[in-house]
């Protein structure tokens, strides 16, 4: 609703938008508390809405600077409660929403700042939850989002639809949102749990309502929904139930979520068209693969080495080639991925990153090289900073240590 | 390029009969046709008007009730055009919607003065 109103008062009163939403919800704590809540609670809370936006305007129409190409309407007596009342319409609802989407993936600002600013508005999170969610201070994100905001206002008065030509490059920037939001959510950075549901579901939310609005239906857009649907389907078998993790090769693939594999499979399919092959094409592909074995062992590996191997000619970081060298070692066993590992690290751009240690530990364990799988794991546990993989990291410690003696 | 207020009299009575769902769909019709104008760049304001009349008249300035709105012929809103001329501005009102509900509309210029 922050989106309507927002649409309606333009970006720059968006601090008015907030409040008039917060004085709708105010009003309707103190109501229902006294009558009960009404049997349509989103329809009353719209229609409060729309009466306080109308009042606001009547009350500020001298001095409120509203949307552009609105102003006229809302201007005159005449058309100000139907124009109001087509913008709360359910159908606009989800313009609105991407409208705002758009405007918080601006890329002129930092990604940070992006992903920040789209968890605020079109998502709704408080400064407190984005603050749980990327882990950092409230004080920050509060910082974070005014300085963002001013950056924005500055030029933009209302939320409008990039032209088309630019629609491009702005719909890459709001994927590339979308799959951190999902990113942080699918693993922490740090902190207690492994994993945070709600900036999953986010991140799904937001990429199922991008594919509903034609110009942002292109391959790609499907090719990102079906990777987030493949690797939510697997959220849950991640974790133990005391929420340590649980390694893919010894997940219960039962438990993984038929329904989400399924749409994962429909997205990428409809990902099939056009020339562009994206980032998200070979994802969703790989992920695709490991949905579709029945067990660990019936991983086509093959596949998921070859897919890699174009996802490094499109989008090549040492992230990628360090997943690559992990496949590879799980097709032409351990003596392999070593290779490939032990190249990365020479390579020296992983030297900090505690995964590279962690794989190296995995095939060295599993290659029966105890002592160096045990010193190898002790370096990750140092780098980790989240406490899940640390104490996992501990379990494999704990486990060299057990086979070589 | 003149400026045109529209007067507009009537319709009260019609919209009286309508019922709630009626009366939006007709409002919407107001909604269309102004945005249309100012799309165009030919509008410049204009407001419905209330049922409550004074007049204030006289050297002495008695205020007394009326003129009486219930009557067929009372004001009920005006709009402001922008236009070349008196036959445009003409032109334009034709879509007004208050001839759905059976009203009349005046077309004056706006004295230069």
């Amino acid at each position: 609703m922050v989106a309507v109103l927002c649409r309606v008062l333009g970006f720059r009163n968006i601090e008015t938008a907030e409040e008039i939403m917060q004085d709708t919800l105010l009003a309707a704590l103190q109501v229902w508390s006294f009558r009960g809540a009404p049997p349509n609670p989103g329809g009353w809370l719209m229609v409060a809405a729309r009466n306080r936006a109308i009042d606001y305007i009547r009350r500020e129409r001298s001095r409120l600077k509203v949307a552009e190409d609105l102003r006229q309407k809302l201007n005159s007596e005449w058309t100000l409660s139907s124009t109001i009342d087509q913008e709360f319409q359910e159908s606009r609802i989800s313009d609105h929403l991407l409208r705002m989407i758009f405007t918080c993936c601006d890329p002129r600002l930092a990604l940070e700042d992006q992903v920040a600013l789209t968890l605020k508005f079109p998502c709704g999170f408080s400064t407190a939850e984005i603050g749980a969610a990327l882990l950092c201070e409230e004080e920050a994100v509060r910082k974070r989002l005014y300085r963002a905001r001013k950056r924005l206002n500055t030029d933009r008065e209302t939320l409008q639809m990039p032209a088309d030509t630019q629609l491009g490059v702005r719909l890459d920037a709001v994927l590339q949102v979308v799959y951190l939001i999902f990113s942080e959510g699918y693993k922490s950075a740090q902190g207690e749990s492994l994993i945070r549901f709600e900036l999953c579901e986010e991140a799904i939310r937001l990429a199922s309502l991008l594919i509903e609005h034609p110009p942002c239906t292109q391959p790609k857009t499907h090719a990102l929904l079906a990777l987030l649907c493949f690797q939510a389907a697997r959220l849950v078998a991640r974790t133990y139930e005391d929420g340590s993790i649980c390694q893919l090769e010894e997940q219960d693939r039962s438990s993984w979520d038929a329904g989400l594999i399924s749409r994962g499979f429909h997205f990428l399919d409809l990902s099939a068209s056009g020339t562009e092959l994206t980032r998200y094409h070979i994802e969703a592909a790989i992920a695709s693969c490991h949905c579709a074995a029945s067990s660990f062992e019936e991983t086509d590996w093959r596949m998921i080495v070859a897919l890699y191997e174009k996802l490094v000619s499109i989008y090549d970081s040492p992230v990628v080639r360090l997943n690559r060298a992990i496949a590879v070692g799980f097709a032409d066993g351990a003596a392999a991925a070593l290779g490939e590992l032990e190249r990365i690290k020479n390579g020296g751009e992983l030297a900090r990153y505690y995964l590279l240690y962690a794989s190296l530990g995995e095939f060295r364990l599993r290659s029966g090289d105890y002592s160096a799988a045990k010193l190898d794991f002790e370096t990750a546990a140092r780098m980790c900073r989240s406490a899940k993989e640390k104490e996992f990291l501990r379990r494999r410690i704990d486990r060299c240590e057990v086979q070589s003696a | 390029m003149n400026r045109y207020m529209l007067i507009l009299w009537g319709g009260d009575a019609r919209i009286a009969k309508m019922s709630p769902d009626q009366i939006q769909d007709h409002m919407k019709h107001w909604t269309t046709w102004m945005d249309g104008l100012a799309k165009q760049g030919v509008l410049d304001g204009g407001e419905p008007l209330g049922s409550e009349a004074r007049l204030v008249k006289g050297a002495k300035k008695p205020v007394t009730d009326g003129p009486y709105t219930e009557a067929k012929e009372a004001v009920t809103g005006y709009v402001i055009l922008k236009a070349e001329s008196m036959d445009k501005a003409c032109e334009i009102t034709k879509g007004c919607p208050l001839f759905e509900i059976e009203g009349t509309v005046e077309v004056r210029p706006i004295r230069a003065m």
